[in-house]
């Protein structure tokens, strides 16, 4: 089939997906810690106060991004302009993005314990907002940019990795800024500028000039190359489409029933403690899965040129499952010694990670084919929405996993250090075995629920092959029809 | 009865997305705004932050660790004794290492055992530590950190029945902090009415005659912490006023400028 990207394309997808996770993956984590530790520093505000406060900011800004996911969907297919439909939302939203990002880490200067409360929830929700409104369609673009579903798939793939690694990069940018500012600075006075959140302010600003860097590398390289209806389609039948798709459906749902993979993260300090032998070792635990992640997205890029969708999704999910109870055998089988079970955990470890590279790709490619499929049988196309509905379901997932997390490691009997002297407490071998248990079984479980949907999924093969087929003749005939008008 | 034939939609094709001249235009404007709004929002919210670069705040900050909070160590930390040193390192490089032998334990200790121990080490170091405070009436760093890192030495092998080895630097500072906050929270005092003023701004000529006056001993000090009396660009005296049990206080702290931040300088203390 014909190819219709530039080379270049496929890297400057890449390389803007890679801008906007720079930013969006910087956020949540720093924002949260400036607020709580250095944005009312030295002010009257009693610290206790504003740390209370603070998850019902995140929680505020949670809804509102659940609920931008759904709206700037709709938004983005209502869109009309020269630019496209998609790229607009992303060249012309960057802007308002960086400011009002950078404007998350410029803390008024106010003793009011009020005025505090107020700009917290006012200008991180607007941070949601405005993010969701550049990130959203960002992340649909790849359904539109070639309507090659072989080429979109490689686009997505590599854009996929790019992203991923983007999300990461601020865990490069800080200590870079920290270096820059001790060689400029002196080491002990930029322990002082430190201790007021200095470095947190200017990591943002080069966050925020990468998003901008990259992000306009893609919107000036990049063009939409799917031809997209220019009849309207109501509120209600955008959302009927999305919701009674059932391959869209099926897809989204993975979210709801993976939801508890992600709580491993929530224990990796207690397994670097208590089975590696140092919380240091946490990086050790979360770097090997990082790599391996992204090399498992170069796995599953592959594998998607042999296989379809669905069989690469099942088989990476089966994997995983196994992968997470090898490691919890293996670390039965030798036992909590940390000397003895750190070498092999950490190898077993980057294994465990690789599954992640489907997690993080399949689903984009699904989706857009979805989108194809939606359009098949409606004659519509709804990218926007298509992926505002999986993103919608993804953010009430990861909040249910925030939830699940805590819970699990009370039903752990985990008990914390009452002494001055000592980090962490001995725990029992019962409260050692429910901690790996929440880092391996009970994800290896969510892992097979994650699949589960996919099974009913059917969007592949012959069928897949006559949607792509019968969406090209449409298009060369309204392309004729056109021409002749 | 066969379904309606769906018409096909009216549709947009590439070529009608030609914007690339525009694009280009748009890049080079958007990526010109974005940094300048960076550098000036950076700039002007970092200078308004740091405390460094206003005499009033660096005086503000030692006053509160040293005078009210008897911190005499972290109050360093505004002096000009950190215009080249960090004041860990300082510590670390100048009165630890060379007293601790390299090595490290061999014995297995539990959690439990190792935070019984260093219990052990607390109670005994923090109150040698204000035994110096108070019997050390100059007060010299060199004297309090020489003296408690000796003791930390001869403690460390009664309580744990073997000599500490380099592996132990970690602790002997942990402990030394500790020590350095037991004290404070004990000594220091509750201010209030706190407020702080510069009383006296150096001319440039005034400035140079305080260069130019500075003691041998001042000189020595300033060589022995890598300064200059040649670098100091500017001078002032900043007041810090504060009422404790109902009387009213002042200290006067000399400050001087190096570079674009402000210390207080360490000959004057």
């Amino acid at each position: 089939m014909k190819k219709y990207m530039k080379r270049s394309e496929v890297w400057t997808y890449g390389i803007g997906l890679f801008g906007i996770a720079l930013l969006t993956g910087w956020m949540p984590d720093y924002s949260y810690t400036f607020f709580n530790d250095f944005a009312f520093k030295g002010t009257d505000i009693d610290s206790a106060r504003i740390m209370n406060i603070l998850p019902y900011v995140t929680g505020v800004a949670g809804i509102v991004g659940a609920a931008c996911e759904l709206v700037i969907g709709i938004l983005v297919d209502r869109t009309r302009t020269k630019w496209g439909k998609i790229r607009p939302w992303i060249g012309f939203g960057i802007l308002p993005l960086a400011v009002v990002a950078m404007l998350v880490f410029i803390a008024p200067n106010t003793n009011s314990y009020l005025g505090a409360v107020v700009w917290m929830f006012v200008i991180y929700s607007l941070y949601t907002a405005v993010s969701c409104a550049v990130e959203s369609p960002a992340n649909c673009f790849g359904a539109c940019c070639t309507p090659n579903p072989s080429e979109r798939s490689d686009a997505i793939s590599i854009a996929s990795i790019f992203r991923s690694v983007g999300q990461s990069g601020g865990l490069v940018v800080l200590p870079v800024v920290g270096f820059i500012m001790k060689a400029a600075m002196g080491e002990q006075q930029f322990k002082t500028a430190e201790g007021q959140g200095l470095d947190l302010m200017l990591s943002t600003a080069v966050c925020v000039l990468g998003l901008v860097l990259f992000g306009m590398i893609f919107f000036t390289n990049n063009r939409e190359r799917v031809p997209y209806t220019a009849e309207k389609v109501s509120l209600w039948e955008s959302l009927k489409f999305v919701f009674t798709n059932k391959n869209l459906l099926m897809v989204s749902l993975t979210k709801f029933t993976g939801f508890g993979r992600g709580v491993y993260s929530t224990v990796s300090i207690y397994i670097a403690v208590y089975m590696l032998g140092s919380k240091d070792l946490k990086l050790g635990l979360l770097l090997p899965m990082g790599v391996g992640t992204a090399v498992g997205m170069l796995i599953v890029k592959k594998l998607l040129k042999m296989w379809d969708t669905r069989k690469v999704y099942i088989v990476c999910c089966l994997y995983g499952s196994a992968s997470l109870a090898i490691l919890y055998v293996v670390s039965r089988v030798i036992g909590f010694n940390p000397d003895v079970l750190m070498i092999p955990f950490l190898i077993i470890n980057f294994f465990v990670g690789l599954q992640h590279g489907n997690t993080n790709l399949t689903p984009n490619v699904m989706i857009a084919d979805c989108v194809d499929e939606i359009e098949w049988k409606t004659g519509k196309r709804q990218e926007g929405l298509c992926y505002a509905g999986y993103g919608f379901f993804s953010k009430v997932a990861a909040a249910l996993t925030k939830s699940f997390g805590p819970a699990l490691v009370i039903w752990s009997g985990y008990v914390q250090s009452q002494d001055m002297n000592i980090a962490y407490a001995t725990q029992t071998d019962d409260t050692l075995n429910k901690l790996l248990l929440i880092y391996t079984l009970i994800p290896a479980i969510f892992v097979i629920g994650q699949m589960l949907p996919i099974l009913f999924y059917d969007l592949t093969g012959k069928k897949k092959e006559k949607i792509t087929k019968e969406l090209a003749e449409r298009r060369a005939l309204a392309a004729a029809n056109g021409e002749e008008a | 009865m066969a379904k309606k034939a769906k018409k096909p939609a009216e549709e947009i094709v590439e070529k009608d997305m030609t914007t690339a001249r525009f694009d280009k235009g748009y890049m080079v404007v958007a990526i010109l705004l974005v940094v300048a709004f960076l550098v000036t929002v950076s700039a002007t919210y970092f200078r308004s932050r740091y405390i460094m670069f206003y005499p009033e705040r660096v005086a503000e900050q030692y006053c509160t660790s040293a005078v009210v909070g008897k911190d005499d160590f972290n109050s360093l930390k505004y002096t000009t004794l950190i215009q080249n040193l960090y004041l860990g390192n300082y510590f670390r490089d100048n009165y630890i290492k060379p007293v601790l032998p390299e090595g490290e334990s061999t014995t297995e200790r539990t959690p439990e055992e190792l935070g019984a121990l260093e219990h052990q080490m607390s109670d005994v170091m923090d109150a040698y530590y204000a035994d110096i405070i108070a019997s050390n009436t100059d007060k010299t760093l060199d004297t309090v950190l020489t003296l408690y890192v000796a003791k930390y030495v001869e403690t460390y092998e009664q309580v744990f029945g073997e000599p500490a080895l380099s592996a132990v630097e970690d602790d002997l500072v942990t402990c030394f902090e500790s020590s350095v906050a037991v004290y404070s929270a004990a000594n220091g005092v509750d201010a209030e009415q706190t407020s702080v003023e510069v009383t006296r701004e150096y001319s440039d000529a005034e400035t140079a005659a305080y260069r130019d006056a500075l003691s041998d001993e001042a000189r020595a000090t300033y060589e022995r912490f890598g300064l200059s009396p040649d670098a100091v660009a500017d001078v002032c005296e900043v007041t810090y006023s504060y009422t404790a049990n109902g009387e009213a206080y002042d200290y006067t702290c000399t400050l001087v400028k190096i570079g674009m931040q402000w210390y207080v300088d360490i000959t004057t203390l």
